[in-house]
This record gives structure tokens, C-alpha cells and sequence, in this order.
């Protein structure tokens, strides 16, 4: 049975590392942002603790701050500790990336920021991976109640009702984006009030 | 300079003209979103010098339906039909791992027949995603559908007996919190009976005519190799792991519905390759069926579905439990505020996170390695993008 | 002509003396000697060679359709499906069905391809599909053509057929298109040398580049080449897979890498044109195969009474089931893997064969030997050559990965990480399962 990782003996071997990395509360360790690679790699490679497999990476909206939960597992000492971070800047949330801790954050932390806007900074190929490159704010965030801009998701109605629900508008490239004869859009393909066009 | 740097260096530029090339350059091919081999809307970019993959790059996102945030506008129960959809190919592993997280939150005890009609089902769907997977692995290699026909033939019987049990083949909606939504019908245990009394003469028949089969060790054997550092490191879970040797299983590592009440064993590879991974997956169906085996003998009897409220508020608070999906570890993260809907839902994608290492295991094969690579993952796109 | 079978002797004076029903060339020979008695001499062949050629596509046309229902509906038994079963009876009107789609649907053309030399393929590969029939021989003297250098013919006319797929590759301006079309062309070049060294065996043997010549010295000899020269046989088989792109050597059409290969942009009837030269060229290949080497329209006598042309079109048609077993059981080689094997194994083995065929014909020729007594005697030797070949090209070519056994262990107690690993992967036990490896 996976049992949980003491939180404070966590944040013991961290601390013992880098002094004021890490606290405890309600039980659940929390880590100072600008500390966050350094006190998982800290936990990684530590013998005790051992959390060498990165199991979830996610972030919750607390609407004051950003949270990112790191799940972090041992598999030979099978046991998981739950680690958090705060990140308070809403405007320009950034975190540092623990891609060169763990190879797994990858992607994990590329759909934190298509979704929640966080930047974690050292990523290598920080992009959006569900939503195109330009689509207007980060939906998993709580204020996200509609598309700003009144930018409607889909057409506005059917193509044949009106000359404006056309899609792709007259006069935009009408690319199918899965062709492989089509030129190769160098970024993602984006929505423009003109229709789909490449970046 | 000397003669014979002369002729060196012009070697070297003629070495140089012929490998990278004067005026050549590498080619980019787009696999997908459309494309037969891709299982989905998946699209993989791969820069290619004449076969050989110099980068692959994916391109996901063609079936995101927001999922996560949809589910922050629905009580607890009314999300279970969303879990269907992310994963179709596992649709109960799906509703199971969803359901653990929200009776973590509600601390519901769930029953006895419950948690053994769970493990059942569980394994049904991981012997019927097991054959698509392999099938489908085959088919990548080359195989004009045969062996692919086969194995349908063992998903189907498995789909009959979801719809006999709760009426749907694909996206089951058949867990509830607290336990499952119906009784098995009468006619399950006799079909499931002549299932298990089939399953080993079909499996010994795509033994042999897999196994030993020269042209597809030739397609998968040191193909898509990784490390097991590697793979511990890239977060991969399932057969993918196991094929590299590692044997983490959440069924025995962390175990759930009453695993540990039940016999079996957790096969691993040992090259981490392609071949490794089919070869985890056959094995893990003959587990499976032991599993249903004990299932079958010792199914208690009592109530399936225990007393938890349609609209349940459970105190604010987190949970995070996870499963042993056919593709690997399947996580859901629910937030509650106390409200009747979550406050966050997040599922943690095996097929996704799986795919981290990809570029690592295509880089330096061809074009064809690839996609047998790809195919080895065995990916559900609707688990990808949710 | 004595007649051995009664009932034809019976239809035969029926319908006059002339015709012969096991021989369909009488019934030309006559026509053509008809239009030489009043017309002139020209005409006479141009109406000989018309006929020939409605003869061979009347054969065809029929056959094909047909083939197209046999191909799918014992796939389909191979893969425990019932196949078409829909239309007409017991669904064999399905590719008439197929046919009559295709004509209706729309035929599209991408708009950057270069449309002149994207409309011509279709048509073009019509060409070397049809010219192929012309010198097969379905019975002693019923070939449109009996070239006295037959095979060459073969392989020169089949030759041409990659260029028209690169065509096709080159001009839809696709890639995987493209990809498709170089595939094709390295692999054609690749697999005429073993094709023209499989036969060139057979051309030193029996002293003869006639495709009835080969076949009439089988009758001569009473033997198959298969059983003389089985690389050769074995060769020639797998190369004309691979220049048919069929499965395991279907990497210029590889469905799961490149999708259709060079035809993917060909919509409608340009791509039913495409599917039907390649159905016509797996039955004329089936039905070379069985001329070269499984005696063609012989058969130890029996062509005395049944119109050789049966026989034969009952040689093409196993060896077209064994096209179809293959294509139905084996995964698809990977392209190096492919010309790897063509350029290590057929090549060389096929090279050897043919100083074989020089030995023993020179000892058959030279020294005089009996033919009843060293035809059997070479034969052993071949078959154990053969035998020896294969079992050395499987020792000798595995790739370091397929020297080693793939194992299963089972995890037992042993759960977790690294450690975990290395003592499951240290146990001394027997693997629960374990295959491949030497």
C-alpha cells in the first residue's frame, strides 16, 4: 500500500539544503516559488525520500494565488508526497520549470500553461499544446467565464443563413491544416476575426 | 597545408555534400491528424533525411473538449459520463479511477459485491484494451488486419457483456460513487464463463502465430528502445514501464477495490523496445484472466451501490487516487469547496504523459520505426487532449 | 491429332473437324487462314493480333472481378470475417458494385500537381499490364506472341511499370506520394536483379529463352523447375511480391507509414485503374510463376485431356492463394530490411543457383549424362543447396538485437522501482516466457 511521505520530514531534507525552501501546513509541504527545482531535485535525490517518479503536475485556480501541485512518488519505497507551490503574481504567473529534474514535466507543465497561463521558466519548448497560439485567455482559470473579446466559440450561426457565419471567410487562406501538401505553418494555426490562417 | 590535408578536407566535403547535402534538405512529413496509423487525431511532425526521423514533434490539441473545465460546472455523479469519454477504449477504468477519487472526498465505504464487480469489469476492459492495442500494434508493423481480426473477435465478446450488463459497449457509465450502477443480469456469469473457458486457446493461437514471427522481431525487437532510468524519469507508467523492466503496478503497489485479495503477477520486459511492450501486454491478459477466474469463484453477494446522496457535498478538502489503466497510471486530482461540483478536476493522462519520451525513442530510426513506435505507445487520443 | 477424350472427339465432329476444343488457337488459326485466302496478308495479322488481344482481355476482365471477390472473401476467412456478402449472390457482384462506384465518384486532382503527367499514369500503367499476356503461353501454341526471347520480354516490359508509378509519385505533389514512388523505384531496381538471375537459371538450364520452351522442356524432361531450382523458385516468388507490392514487401504502399504511396491523391476510377493493373499483374505473375516453374499448361499427361489452359489458369490460381496467404498472415518488412535482404541473401543465393544451372547443364551437355538419372540426383543436390542457404542466411544476417532472446519475467513480490528491476532482471529462474534469440 502507497502510504504518504511525512510532510515534515520532506521538508527537513530540503531545508537542509536550502534553508527556508520549504513549509509545512495542514500537513501538506509547501515550497517557496523561486526554491521549487532545486528542493525537488533535493527530494529526488535524496535516499530517504527517493521521489524519483514525477506522478501529476497540475495547477488550481485558488483565485487569489495560483496553486501547482506536484505529486511526487517513490516507487522502491512506494511512497507519495504531495507538494505545493504558490504562485501569487496573477498577471504574470511564472514558476521555474522542473523539466531538468524531472523529464516527465514536459508536457505535464506545457498543458499547466496552455490552461492556466502559469510560465515555467527553463521549460525548452514553453508553447501552447491544446489551444492554438493566440487564443484569447486560459480557460481552466476561474475568471474565465466567457471568450473575451466577444470572441464566440464556433460560427455564429448556419453558413447558409448569412453571408458573415461563412467559414473560412472569402479572401482567407482556406488551409486544411492536416494536408501534407500545404505549406507548413511554422507556428500553430490560429483563429483571426479573417478565419483560420497560419502564424 | 599539405597535399593530404588537401584531400582530406575535400573527402570531407564531399562526405559532407552527400550526408547533409549541398541544396537538400531534410523533409517534413505530417503524420495525421488523419492519417491510419495515428489511432485519432493525432498529429506527429516529423522531420525526415530521406527515411531516417531527424525530429518528431507532436501536434495534439484536434479533440480537446475541455473536459476539466466542464466538469467545474457539474456535481460529482453528473461527471462520471465525462470519464467515459476521455479514455473510450477503457471507459471502466476511466469511471473506476473517478469514482475512487470522489469516495476518497466523500469517505464512502463502498461494498464488498461492489468492489468485486468493479475488479471484474476493471479487467474485462483491460483484456479488450489490450487486444485493440496489440491488434492495432500489429497493424503499425504491417500486418494486413489479421491478427488485429482476431483479437476484436476476444473485444467483442467483451463489449456484448458490457451491454448486457449496463446497456452500452463503449462508454459504459457504469460505476457510480459508492459502488456500480446496476447488478450483474443473470446471463453475465454464464458468458463470462464460456469467455474464460475460450480466452487460452484463442491466446495460444496468437502466440502462435506472433511470437515466433521473424519479420515483426525484425520491426519491434531494438526498436523504440528506453532505459529504465530514462522511463522513470519521463513519468511513464503501464506496459511501457513495465517493458523496461520495472515492475510498478498500482494494482500491487498501491492496491484498490480489494486487489490484494486476488492472486496474480505483474510481468515485465527487460529490453524496454517495442516487442517488449506487446509481449508485457499478452502477458497481462493471461493475468487478467486469472484475476476474473478468482473474481468469478469468490463474488459476494449484498448490495452493489452504497447509500451516497445524488448531489453529495463533501467537505472541503483534495483527493488523488489512482488506478492501473490498461495504459497506465491514471490519475484523477479532485478539489472540493464544499460545493456539489468539483472545484478543480484534473485527470492525470497515461496516454499523454507516455508520450514524453517519443522523440527520444524516434529520433535516429525511420520513418517506419516510428510509427511502430507510436503504435507501441498505444495512445487514445480523447486521453490525450480530454 | 489423336483424340484420347471421347466426349471431345464427339463435340469435336460435332461442330466440324477443325475445332479442337482444348486448343482456342485453332479456332484463330482458322479465321486468320479464312482472311489470308481472299484478303491481304497484313490484314490477316493485324485481325490475328486484334483477336489475340480481345481473347486476352475477355479473359481477363471477367477474371479479375472475380479474383477481387476471391482476394477479399478468403482475407476475410483468414481474419474470421464473413467478407462481402451483400451484393448478388453470396455478395459476387460486390466489386461490380465497387467498379460502379468508382466510375461515379468524383475524380479529384490537387491543384499544385503537374496535371498532365498526374492524368497519364492511370492510363499508362494499362500498357506494360496488358503488352505482359501477350507472350504467356496458355497452351503449345496458343500465345498472342511466342517470342523466341520471351523472357527477356518479361522483363523488359515489366521494368517499365516503375516508371510510370514514379509518375504518379513524382506529379501529385505529395509526399507521401513521393515517398511512395521512391520506395517503389529502389525497390524495383533492387528486385529485377534476383528476378532476371531467378530466371536466368532456368534460361541456362534449358537452353532456351521461349517461355514455351522453358515449358515444353519441363514436358520434355518430365520434371517442374521447382523441384530443380527451389531458391530460384523461392526468389522469384518473393521478388515479384515485392515488385507487386503486396505485404511483407508493400513499403511503396505502406498503409500505416504513408498511407497509400504513390496513389494517394488518385481519387475515383484513376485510382480503380491503379487497383485493377495491380490485381491483372498479381494474376500474371501468379500465372508466370506456374509457367517458369510449376510446368504451365503441363501436367505429366493430363494436358491430353483437359484443355491445357485450364491447367494452367489452376497453377495461377494457387499460386495466387499463396499471394494471398502471405499478404494475410505476415507484417510488412521495413525498407532497409527489404533491400537488405534482396542485395544479401536473394542476390547471392540466386547468383549461386545460376553457376549451379552452368555446372549441370554442362555436365547434362558435355558429357552426355542420362537425364533420368541426373535429373533426380541434381535435383537432391539443389533442394539440400537451398535448404543449406536458407539455414546459413538466418545464422549469419540477425541483426544484434535478434540475438537475443526477448524474456518475460514476472515481478512476484519484487515491486517498485530501479531496485526492484535489477532483482527481478537478476533472478536466476527460468523467464516466464522467452522467443526469439539464436
Amino acid at each position: 500500500m502507497t502510504s504518504q511521505y511525512d510532510a515534515t520530514a520532506a521538508m527537513e531534507i530540503v531545508n537542509a539544503d536550502a534553508p527556508g525552501a520549504a513549509c509545512v501546513e495542514d500537513g501538506v509541504l509547501y515550497l517557496e516559488p523561486s526554491e521549487v527545482a532545486g528542493a525537488v531535485q533535493t527530494l529526488r535525490d535524496s535516499e530517504e525520500s527517493d521521489l524519483v517518479f514525477l506522478s501529476n503536475l497540475t495547477a488550481v485556480d485558488r483565485e487569489l494565488h495560483f496553486e501547482v501541485v506536484y505529486h511526487l512518488q517513490s516507487l522502491d519505497r512506494n511512497h507519495l508526497l504531495q507538494v505545493k507551490a504558490r504562485v501569487t503574481d496573477r498577471e504574470d504567473p511564472a514558476l521555474p520549470s522542473l523539466t531538468g529534474v524531472y523529464h516527465g514535466a514536459h508536457l505535464q507543465e506545457r498543458e499547466v500553461y496552455d490552461l492556466f497561463g502559469i510560465r515555467f521558466e527553463g521549460h525548452p519548448d514553453l508553447r501552447r499544446m491544446f489551444l492554438w497560439d493566440g487564443f484569447p485567455g486560459y480557460p481552466l482559470r476561474k475568471d474565465f467565464l466567457q471568450m473575451p473579446g466577444q470572441v464566440r466559440a464556433g460560427l455564429p450561426g448556419f453558413p447558409h443563413e448569412s453571408e458573415e457565419n461563412a467559414w473560412p471567410v472569402p479572401g482567407s487562406v482556406p488551409q486544411r491544416p492536416q494536408h501534407p501538401n500545404d505549406p507548413q505553418p511554422e507556428g500553430d494555426l490560429v483563429v483571426s476575426e479573417e478565419g483560420e490562417e497560419s502564424s | 597545408m599539405t597535399t593530404a590535408d588537401d584531400t582530406r578536407l575535400a573527402m570531407q566535403g564531399t562526405i559532407e555534400a552527400l550526408t547533409t547535402g549541398d541544396g537538400s534538405e531534410p523533409v517534413v512529413v505530417n503524420l495525421g491528424p488523419q492519417h491510419p496509423s495515428t489511432h485519432g487525431v493525432f498529429r506527429l511532425k516529423v522531420t525526415l533525411d530521406g527515411e531516417i526521423v531527424q525530429d518528431a514533434e507532436m501536434r495534439i490539441g484536434y479533440l480537446h473538449r475541455s473536459m476539466e473545465k466542464l466538469a467545474e460546472e457539474r456535481t460529482y455523479t453528473q461527471n462520471i459520463p465525462f470519464t467515459d469519454r476521455i479514455d473510450y477504449l477503457a471507459a471502466m477504468s476511466n469511471n473506476l479511477a473517478y469514482c475512487l477519487a470522489a469516495e476518497e472526498l466523500l469517505g464512502v465505504e463502498v461494498p464488498p459485491r461492489a468492489n468485486a464487480i468493479r475488479v471484474m469489469f476493471a479487467e474485462l476492459q483491460r483484456v479488450a484494451s489490450h487486444a485493440m492495442a496489440n491488434g492495432t500494434f500489429i497493424n503499425d508493423c504491417g500486418a494486413w488486419h489479421t491478427p488485429l481480426f482476431h483479437m476484436f473477435r476476444d473485444r467483442e465478446r467483451v463489449l456484448d457483456m458490457f451491454e448486457m450488463t449496463c446497456g452500452a459497449r463503449l462508454t459504459t457509465n457504469y460505476m457510480r460513487i459508492g459502488g456500480v450502477a446496476f447488478d450483474l443480469p443473470d446471463e453475465l456469469l454464464p458468458t463470462l464463463e464460456q469467455f474464460l473457458a475460450d480466452m487460452p486457446e484463442n491466446i495460444a493461437n496468437y502466440e502462435a502465430l506472433l511470437l515466433e514471427n521473424e519479420i515483426l522481431h525484425a520491426r519491434a525487437r531494438g526498436i523504440g528502445v528506453i532505459s529504465p532510468e530514462m522511463a522513470i524519469n519521463s513519468s511513464l507508467s503501464g506496459p511501457v514501464l513495465r517493458a523496461t523492466g520495472v515492475p510498478w503496478d498500482l494494482r500491487k503497489a498501491n492496491p484498490y477495490c480489494g486487489y490484494e485479495d486476488y492472486e496474480f503477477d505483474v510481468p515485465v520486459g527487460e529490453q524496454g523496445d517495442c516487442f517488449d511492450r506487446f509481449l508485457v501486454r499478452m502477458a497481462e491478459v493471461k493475468e487478467s484472466l486469472r484475476i476474473l477466474r478468482q473474481v468469478v469463484d469468490n463474488l459476494p453477494d449484498g448490495p452493489w451501490l452504497a447509500d451516497v446522496p445524488l448531489h453529495a457535498r463533501p467537505e472541503p478538502g483534495e483527493s488523488y487516487a489512482r488506478v492501473e489503466s490498461p495504459r497506465g497510471e491514471l490519475g484523477f486530482y479532485l478539489v472540493s469547496d464544499g460545493g456539489p461540483a468539483p472545484y478543480r478536476f484534473h485527470c492525470r493522462p497515461p496516454s499523454l504523459i507516455n508520450l514524453s519520451a517519443l522523440k527520444e525513442m524516434s529520433i535516429g530510426g525511420t520513418l517506419a520505426d516510428a510509427i511502430v513506435t507510436l503504435g507501441s505507445i498505444d495512445i487514445v487520443v480523447g486521453e490525450i487532449d480530454r | 491429332m489423336t483424340d484420347p477424350a471421347g466426349l471431345v472427339s464427339v463435340l469435336g465432329s460435332t461442330l466440324g473437324a477443325w475445332y479442337d476444343f482444348r486448343d482456342l488457337n485453332n479456332l484463330q488459326r482458322l479465321i486468320t487462314e479464312w482472311i489470308a485466302d481472299w484478303g491481304p496478308d497484313w490484314l490477316a495479322s493485324i485481325i490475328a493480333g486484334v483477336l489475340g488481344t480481345l481473347g486476352i482481355l475477355g479473359v481477363i476482365g471477367p477474371t479479375l472481378l472475380i479474383l477481387i471477390w476471391v482476394e477479399r472473401k478468403v482475407i476475410a476467412r483468414f481474419q474470421q470475417r464473413y467478407g462481402p456478402n451483400r451484393v448478388g449472390p453470396k455478395g459476387l457482384l460486390q466489386p461490380v458494385a465497387d467498379a460502379v462506384k468508382l466510375i461515379l465518384k468524383e475524380q479529384l486532382a490537387p491543384r499544385a500537381a503537374d496535371k498532365l503527367i498526374f492524368f497519364l499514369p492511370p492510363v499508362l500503367i494499362f500498357v506494360p499490364g496488358v503488352l505482359i499476356w501477350g507472350v504467356l503461353p496458355f497452351g503449345p501454341r496458343m500465345s498472342v506472341a511466342d517470342l523466341n526471347v520471351g523472357v527477356l520480354f518479361l522483363l523488359a516490359v515489366s521494368g517499365t511499370t516503375v516508371l510510370v508509378i514514379f509518375m504518379a509519385g513524382w506529379s501529385s505533389n505529395n509526399k507521401y506520394a513521393l515517398f511512395g514512388a521512391m520506395r517503389a523505384v529502389a525497390m524495383s531496381i533492387s528486385y529485377e536483379v534476383p528476378m532476371v538471375l531467378a530466371l536466368l537459371t532456368l534460361v541456362v538450364f534449358s537452353g532456351t529463352m521461349s517461355i514455351n520452351g522453358i515449358v515444353q522442356w519441363q514436358q520434355q524432361e518430365d520434371v517442374i523447375f521447382i523441384l530443380l531450382f527451389p531458391l530460384s523458385a523461392i526468389a522469384f516468388f518473393f521478388a515479384a511480391s515485392a515488385e507487386l507490392n503486396r505485404t511483407p514487401a508493400d513499403i511503396s504502399e505502406a498503409e500505416s507509414e504513408i498511407v497509400a504511396g504513390y496513389h494517394t491523391e488518385y481519387s475515383g476510377m484513376r485510382f480503380g485503374l491503379f487497383y485493377a493493373v495491380e490485381l491483372g499483374n498479381t494474376l500474371v505473375v501468379s500465372a508466370f510463376i506456374a509457367t517458369f516453374f510449376l510446368g504451365g499448361w503441363w501436367l505429366w499427361g493430363l494436358d491430353q485431356w483437359v484443355p491445357s489452359w485450364i491447367i494452367l489458369l489452376v497453377k495461377t490460381g494457387a499460386v495466387y492463394f499463396l499471394l494471398i496467404w502471405t499478404r494475410g498472415t505476415l507484417p510488412r518488412l521495413r525498407v532497409d530490411q527489404l533491400m537488405g535482404f534482396c542485395w544479401k541473401a536473394l542476390v547471392p543465393a540466386t547468383l549461386l543457383f545460376v553457376v549451379v544451372a552452368f555446372v549441370e547443364r554442362t555436365l547434362l551437355i558435355s558429357e552426355g549424362w542420362d537425364t533420368t538419372v541426373a535429373l533426380p540426383v541434381m535435383a537432391v543436390i539443389n533442394i539440400a543447396l537451398t535448404l543449406g542457404a536458407i539455414v546459413l542466411f538466418a545464422r549469419v544476417s540477425r541483426p544484434a538485437p535478434l540475438r537475443r532472446p526477448a524474456r518475460i519475467r514476472m515481478a512476484g513480490a519484487q515491486i517498485g522501482g530501479l531496485r526492484a528491476a535489477r532483482q527481478v532482471a537478476s533472478r536466476t529462474e527460468e523467464p516466464q516466457l522467452q522467443v526469439g534469440g539464436d
